[in-house]
C-alpha cells in the first residue's frame, strides 16, 4: 500500500528535486517561452511542502486537495494551473483514503493527467507537458497490468515520461507560450515536459526508497 | 446588471483597464479586478483564487444577475476556468467566460450593461468589439505585409497581425448557404478571429446565417481579415477554397433549377418515377410534421429556461447529424450537404444569443423566445432579392421548427396525413413507418420528391394498390395543399395544375382503371395454369396483415414473404411472442387454409430499431443483417421462432431465413429450432414439429453453396432486390450506381440459374419473392428458367396471372435460353420488353377478332 507518507515523501522529493534543477528548467524556458518555469514551478512545490508540514495527517484527498490550490495560487503561469487542476482532480479520486493499491495509484495519475488534459486543451504531439503524461501513465498501467511489482512500474512510468520529455525536441509547439514561435520551436525541450519527468522521476525514487525500508 | 470581471497577468493592467471602464461609464459599472499574483518576487501571473473572489464579490451584489469574465491571455484564461471550477456550484451558471478582447470588449460590455441589456446584448457587444477597429484600421491594411509566413514573423506580433485577403466571388450562385457553410466549417478549424467584409457590412466568419445574409453574389468582391495564432494559415485555407469555387461545381444547376425546367409547357406535366400503377386526381395534400402551437409563458427562472433551449439546439443537432450520415449512406454526401447547412442555421450563436436574450429581457419561455429569434432571421434570409437565397429561408424554418418540436416533447419523425377530404399525398419521401400509418382510405394517390420504385415508399404503395410516382423533384414540395393535381402512377406522371378539361379526362381513367381493376381481380381468382398445362404458384408479399384483403382479391394463393420487419417498428420493445403468436394466427386464419410464409426479422444497420441500440456500422448492408443479426441476439429471435413454431401448429405456416451467406448459420438455427422445440414440448405448448423451413437465396456465397443450403431446408425464395445488390456490388440507395442494381444483370440472372438447378438436383421448391416476379416482362423468363412459384406485392398478382395463362413451357424455356445468352441488363430488357408488346398485340387481336 501506498500511505500518506508516501505521498509527502513524493511531494518533498519532488520539490527537492525541483529546485535542484530550477536553473536547468529556467534555460530550457529562456530558449523557448518566457524564463520562468523554473522559479515558479520550484517556489510552488516549496509552498506545497510548507502547506502540507502545517497541516500534518490528512487523508490523501485534502492533501492533494491543498496541493492543487497552493500551486495554482503559488506558480503564477500556466504551468501553476496546470498541475494545480492535477492535484485537483487527483484528490477527487484519492478522496477520504489513507492508503492506496497500486491501481488506485493509477486511477489518481490518470485523473490527474486528464485534468492536465481538461484544462490545458493540449494532445499529445503539441509539445507540452501532456507529452511526458500520457506515455508515463500509460507504461504505469501496462507494467501492473503485466503483474510487476510497483518500484519497477514506477520506474518504467519516470523511463517514459522521459522518453516522452525527449520527444519534445523535434517538434513544433502548438499550444501555450512556445507555439508563437513556431517552427523556430523546433529542436528545443519542452520545460513543461521536463518537470514532468522530474515529479515522475522523484514518485519513483520516493517509493523505491519506501521499499528499500521495509526491506 | 451584468457584472464584469477582469483577469490579467498584470495588476496594474487589471487596475487601468478598471480606470478607464470607469472613466467612460461613470460609476454605473459593476466591476472586479484580478490582477497579477500576491507572490512577493513573481507579481506577473495569474491566480484563480483571486479570480474566483473577484467574481464572488459581484455575484453577492443585489443589483447583479451575471458575470462576464473578460481576460488578457495564457495562463489568465485558465486561471479563469480554474476559478469556475472553484466557485460553488450553485453561481457557476451565473458565470460566463467571454472571448472578447480584454480593453476593447471591457468598454464595449460595460456601456452595454450600464444600458441594462441583457446578458446575450453584453456579450455579443463584448465579443464584436473588434469590429470598429477593425473596419478604421482597414485602411491600413495596404502596408501590411501579406500572408507572412508565421515563422518569419515577430513572435510577438504573431498573434496580433491581422491578415487581409480580397476575393472576387467566383461561384455562380454567390456565397449561398453550401459555399457559406464550408467556409464557416475551414474557420471554426483555425484559431483565428475572420471577418468579411461586403459592401461596407463586417460579420464574424463564425455565423451561417449573417455570412448568407450578407447576399453575396458571383463576382461580388470580399475582403476577409484574420487575426490571431493561425492568421495567416487560415487565410491560405480560404483563399484555397475560393480557388476551388468555394467547393460547387463550375457549372452549378441546382437540383430545383433542373425539375423546373423538367415541368413541360403544356399543363405543367412533371415526370417522376413510375412507383405504383393506377391513375388519379384529386385536392393535393402535404405529409407533414404536426404544427407546434405556441403559446407564450412568462417563465421566472430565466436560467432553466435558457438550457432547457439548449439541450434542444442540441438534440436537434443530433438529430441533424443522424439525417446527415443517414443520408449520405442513401443518396450521397452532395445531397447531405443541406443538413450541414442547417446544423450551421441553427447552431449559429447569434441566433442562440438572440432566443436566449429574449428569455432574459422578456421573460419568455424557451419555445416562443425561439421562434422570435427564428422569424428574425427567416426575415432576413426571405428579404434578400437573390431568389435562391431567398430560399434558403425555408431550411432555417424547417430546421428552427425542430426545435419547436423538440421543447413540445413532439418526437422528432412523427408526420401526419390529415386531409379534410380524401387527397393525393405529398412528401419529400416516404418511410414505411409513414406508409403503415397512412389512412389508407383516404389516399388517392401519392407523389414524392424523392425515392425511386424500389423505395420502401413505392414497395409498400403497389402493396397496397396506391398509385404513386416518386422522385419528381423538389417541385412536389411548392404544391400548395387543396390545389387539385392528377397522377398516372404506370407512366410517372404527375399534372401539377391540371385544367377542367385535363381534371374530366383524368377522373375518367381513373374510372376506367378502377373497372379494369375489379375485373382482372375477380379473373385473378383462378390459377395460373400455363397453355401447357403447368401450375405456377403465385403468391403475395405482405407487410402487414392489413394487406390481405387486397392480396386475397387480387388472386394471392397465399403469402410467400410475411416481411415481419413491420411488427418491430415504430415501438418502444420488440412485440412479444404472445403477441406475435396472434398477428401470426390471424394472417393465416385470415388466408383459410392457404400458406404463410413468415420472413424472421431482416433488420440490421440499415433498418434500426430504436430499442435495439444497434451498433453504428460504416456499410450496414455489409453488416450484421437478417439471420446474421437475429443468430448473435438470441432473446430478440427466440420469441419470434417460438410464435411460428407455436402458429404453425394449427396453420399452414413456413418459416424462411434472411441474409443467409454460410452453411454453418442454417446448421444453427435448426439448433435452436430443436432447443425450442423441446421448451416447448416440456411447457406443454403445441407447435410443428415439422415446420417447413426455407432460405432465402440474396447473397453470392449462398448461390454458390445452394447446394449445401439445400440439404437443410424444404425451399428456396430467391430475394432478387438484395441479390442484384450484392451481385453487383452496388447500393441500390446510392442514385450515382442505382442503376446497376438489375434483376435483369447477366449474372443475376445465371445466379437464378444455378438457384434452380441446385434446388431441382435436391429436390426441393425454387420460388422467387423480389421486385422481379411481380414484372410481367419477366414471367416468361423466369418461367422458361424453371422457377416454381412466384411471389409478388398483391397489385401485380392479376397481370402476372394472366401473363402465365398465356405462356407455353416451350416458349417459356425458349426465351430463357435466348436471354441466357444475351451480354447486357439492356439488351435483355429491350427483348423481353419485344416479347411483352408482341404478346400485348395478340392478345388484342384475339380480343377484337
Amino acid at each position: 500500500m501506498i500511505t500518506t507518507a508516501d505521498m509527502e515523501a513524493w511531494l518533498q522529493r519532488a520539490a527537492d528535486v525541483l529546485e535542484e534543477n530550477k536553473g536547468y528548467l529556467t534555460e530550457l524556458d529562456a530558449a523557448i517561452g518566457d524564463a520562468d518555469h523554473g522559479v515558479n514551478i520550484a517556489r510552488g512545490f516549496a509552498a506545497v511542502v510548507q502547506k502540507l508540514a502545517a497541516q500534518p495527517g490528512q487523508p490523501l484527498g485534502p492533501m492533494f486537495k491543498s496541493a492543487g490550490m497552493t500551486l495554482m495560487s503559488t506558480v503564477g503561469g500556466a504551468s501553476g494551473m496546470l498541475y494545480g487542476n492535477f492535484f485537483l482532480k487527483a484528490a477527487n479520486v484519492a478522496g477520504d483514503r489513507q492508503a492506496l493499491t497500486p491501481a488506485e495509484l493509477l486511477a489518481v495519475l490518470e485523473a490527474g493527467r486528464d485534468g492536465i488534459v481538461q484544462r490545458g486543451r493540449a494532445e499529445p504531439g503539441d509539445k507540452t507537458m501532456i507529452d511526458a503524461w500520457t506515455p508515463a501513465v500509460d507504461a504505469l498501467k501496462e507494467a501492473l497490468a503485466a503483474g510487476q511489482p510497483l518500484p519497477a512500474a514506477l520506474c518504467a512510468t519516470a523511463a517514459a515520461a522521459e522518453a516522452g520529455m525527449r520527444a519534445t525536441i523535434p517538434m513544433q509547439a502548438r499550444k501555450g507560450r512556445a507555439s508563437y514561435l513556431g517552427e523556430r520551436s523546433i529542436g528545443h525541450q519542452d520545460p513543461g515536459a521536463t518537470s514532468t519527468y522530474l515529479i515522475l522521476r522523484a514518485l519513483a525514487d520516493a517509493l523505491a526508497d519506501e521499499d528499500a525500508k521495509q526491506a | 446588471m451584468i457584472g464584469l470581471v477582469i483577469v490579467s497577468h498584470s495588476a496594474q493592467l487589471a487596475e487601468g483597464v478598471r480606470e478607464l471602464v470607469e472613466q467612460v461609464v461613470q460609476g454605473g459599472a459593476a466591476i472586479a479586478v484580478a490582477g497579477g499574483t500576491d507572490i512577493p518576487d513573481a507579481p506577473i501571473g495569474t491566480d484563480p483564487a483571486k479570480v474566483a473572489a473577484a467574481i464572488e464579490s459581484l455575484l453577492i451584489r443585489p443589483e447583479v444577475s451575471d458575470v462576464l469574465v473578460l481576460m488578457d491571455l495564457g495562463s489568465a484564461i485558465m486561471s479563469a476556468e480554474a476559478a469556475f471550477d472553484l466557485l460553488p456550484e450553485a453561481m457557476r451558471s451565473r458565470v460566463h467566460l467571454c472571448e472578447a478582447p480584454l480593453v476593447e470588449g471591457a468598454l464595449a460590455a460595460a456601456v452595454r450593461a450600464k444600458i441594462g441589456g441583457s446578458l446575450a446584448e453584453v456579450y455579443a457587444e463584448a465579443r464584436d468589439a473588434l469590429a470598429p477597429k477593425i473596419e478604421q484600421l482597414a485602411s491600413w491594411q495596404h502596408l501590411l505585409p501579406a500572408a507572412v509566413p508565421l515563422a518569419e514573423a515577430a513572435p510577438e506580433q504573431a498573434d496580433r497581425e491581422s491578415v487581409e485577403l480580397t476575393i472576387v466571388v467566383p461561384n455562380q450562385l454567390g456565397l449561398h448557404a453550401r459555399p457559406a457553410a464550408r467556409l464557416v466549417t475551414l474557420v471554426a478549424q483555425y484559431d483565428a478571429r475572420v471577418t468579411l467584409t461586403h459592401d461596407g457590412r463586417t460579420v464574424p466568419a463564425t455565423s451561417l446565417n449573417r455570412l448568407v445574409t450578407l447576399g453575396v453574389r458571383q463576382h461580388d468582391v470580399l475582403v476577409v481579415r484574420a487575426s490571431g495564432p493561425d492568421a495567416s494559415a487560415v487565410i491560405e485555407a480560404i483563399e484555397a477554397l475560393a480557388l476551388d469555387n468555394f467547393g460547387d461545381p463550375i457549372e452549378v444547376t441546382e437540383p430545383t433549377e433542373i425539375i423546373a425546367a423538367a415541368v413541360s409547357e403544356e399543363g405543367d406535366v412533371v415526370v417522376g418515377a413510375p412507383a405504383s400503377e393506377g391513375v388519379a386526381v384529386g385536392p393535393a395534400f402535404h405529409l407533414r410534421a404536426p404544427a407546434i402551437e405556441l403559446e407564450e409563458g412568462v417563465v421566472a427562472d430565466t436560467a432553466a429556461e435558457r438550457q432547457r433551449l439548449r439541450e434542444a439546439v442540441a438534440a436537434v443537432m443530433e438529430q441533424l447529424r443522424t439525417l446527415r450520415a443517414e443520408t449520405t449512406r442513401r443518396v450521397g454526401a452532395a445531397e447531405a450537404g443541406i443538413f450541414d447547412a442547417q446544423m450551421l442555421m441553427i447552431g449559429d450563436r447569434d441566433l442562440l444569443d438572440a432566443a436566449e436574450e429574449a428569455i432574459e429581457l422578456r421573460r419568455l419561455d424557451a419555445a416562443s423566445a425561439w421562434n422570435l429569434a427564428l422569424r428574425a432571421v427567416v426575415a432576413r434570409y426571405r428579404a434578400l432579392d437573390d431568389p435562391y437565397l431567398a430560399r434558403r429561408a425555408e431550411d432555417v424554418l424547417d430546421a428552427g421548427q425542430r426545435v419547436l418540436r423538440h421543447l413540445a416533447g413532439v418526437p422528432a419523425d412523427a408526420l401526419l396525413f390529415d386531409p379534410p377530404e380524401p387527397a393525393i399525398l405529398v412528401a419529400t419521401d416516404l418511410r414505411p413507418s409513414d406508409v403503415a400509418r397512412l389512412p389508407a382510405g383516404r389516399v388517392l394517390g401519392i407523389i414524392t420528391a424523392e425515392g425511386g420504385v424500389t423505395g420502401h415508399g413505392a414497395i409498400l404503395a403497389r402493396s397496397l394498390g396506391i398509385p404513386a410516382v416518386t422522385g419528381v423533384g423538389a417541385v412536389a414540395l411548392t404544391i400548395a395543399d387543396g390545389q387539385i393535381v392528377g397522377l398516372d402512377g404506370g407512366a410517372g406522371h404527375v399534372w401539377l395544375a391540371p385544367d377542367a378539361q385535363t381534371i374530366e379526362q383524368l377522373r375518367q381513367r381513373r374510372e376506367r382503371w378502377l373497372t379494369e381493376r375489379s375485373e382482372s381481380r375477380k379473373r385473378a381468382q383462378a390459377p395460373a395454369r400455363l397453355r401447357s398445362g403447368e401450375t405456377i404458384e403465385v403468391a403475395a408479399n405482405i407487410n402487414l396483415p392489413g394487406e390481405l384483403e387486397t392480396a386475397l382479391l387480387n388472386g394471392a394463393e397465399g403469402v410467400g414473404l410475411f416481411r415481419t420487419e413491420f411488427l418491430y417498428f415504430e415501438r418502444e420493445a420488440p412485440p412479444s411472442e404472445e403477441e406475435q403468436l396472434e398477428i401470426y394466427r390471424d394472417a393465416a386464419r385470415r388466408l383459410d387454409g392457404r400458406p404463410l410464409v413468415i420472413r424472421t426479422l431482416d433488420v440490421g444497420g440499415d433498418k434500426p430499431l430504436p430499442y435495439l441500440r444497434q451498433p453504428h456500422e460504416p456499410n450496414p448492408f455489409l453488416g450484421q443483417r437478417g439471420l446474421r443479426y437475429c443468430l448473435d441476439h438470441p432473446g430478440l429471435f427466440r420469441p419470434q421462432m417460438r410464435a411460428i413454431l407455436r402458429a404453425a401448429a394449427d396453420y399452414p405456416v413456413r418459416v424462411m431465413f434472411p441474409m443467409v451467406s454460410r452453411w454453418e448459420e442454417l446448421v444453427m438455427v435448426d439448433a435452436l429450432i430443436d432447443e425450442i422445440c423441446a421448451e416447448l414440448q416440456a411447457e406443454g405448448l403445441p407447435f410443428d414439429e415439422d415446420l417447413q423451413r426455407g432460405v432465402m437465396i440474396e447473397t453470392p456465397s449462398a448461390v454458390l453453396i445452394a447446394d449445401h443450403l439445400a440439404r437443410l431446408v424444404d425451399f428456396f425464395s430467391i430475394g432478387t432486390n438484395d441479390l442484384a445488390q450484392y451481385i453487383m456490388a452496388a447500393d441500390r440507395d446510392n442514385a450515382a450506381v442505382a442503376n446497376l442494381v438489375s434483376a435483369y444483370q447477366p449474372a443475376v440472372l445465371r445466379a437464378i440459374r444455378e438457384t434452380v438447378e441446385a434446388g431441382r438436383a435436391a429436390g426441393i421448391k425454387v420460388s422467387l419473392c423480389g421486385e422481379m416476379a411481380g414484372d410481367p416482362k419477366a414471367t416468361a423468363l423466369l418461367i422458361g428458367l424453371g422457377i416454381d412459384a412466384l411471389s409478388m406485392s398483391p397489385a401485380a398478382i392479376p397481370l402476372v396471372k394472366e401473363r402465365i395463362r398465356r405462356l407455353d413451357m416451350a416458349e417459356a424455356k425458349r426465351i430463357a435460353a435466348l436471354t441466357l445468352e444475351m451480354s447486357s441488363a439492356e439488351e435483355i430488357e429491350a427483348y423481353l420488353s419485344d416479347v411483352e408488346q408482341t404478346e400485348l398485340a395478340a392478345k388484342r387481336m384475339e380480343s377484337e377478332p
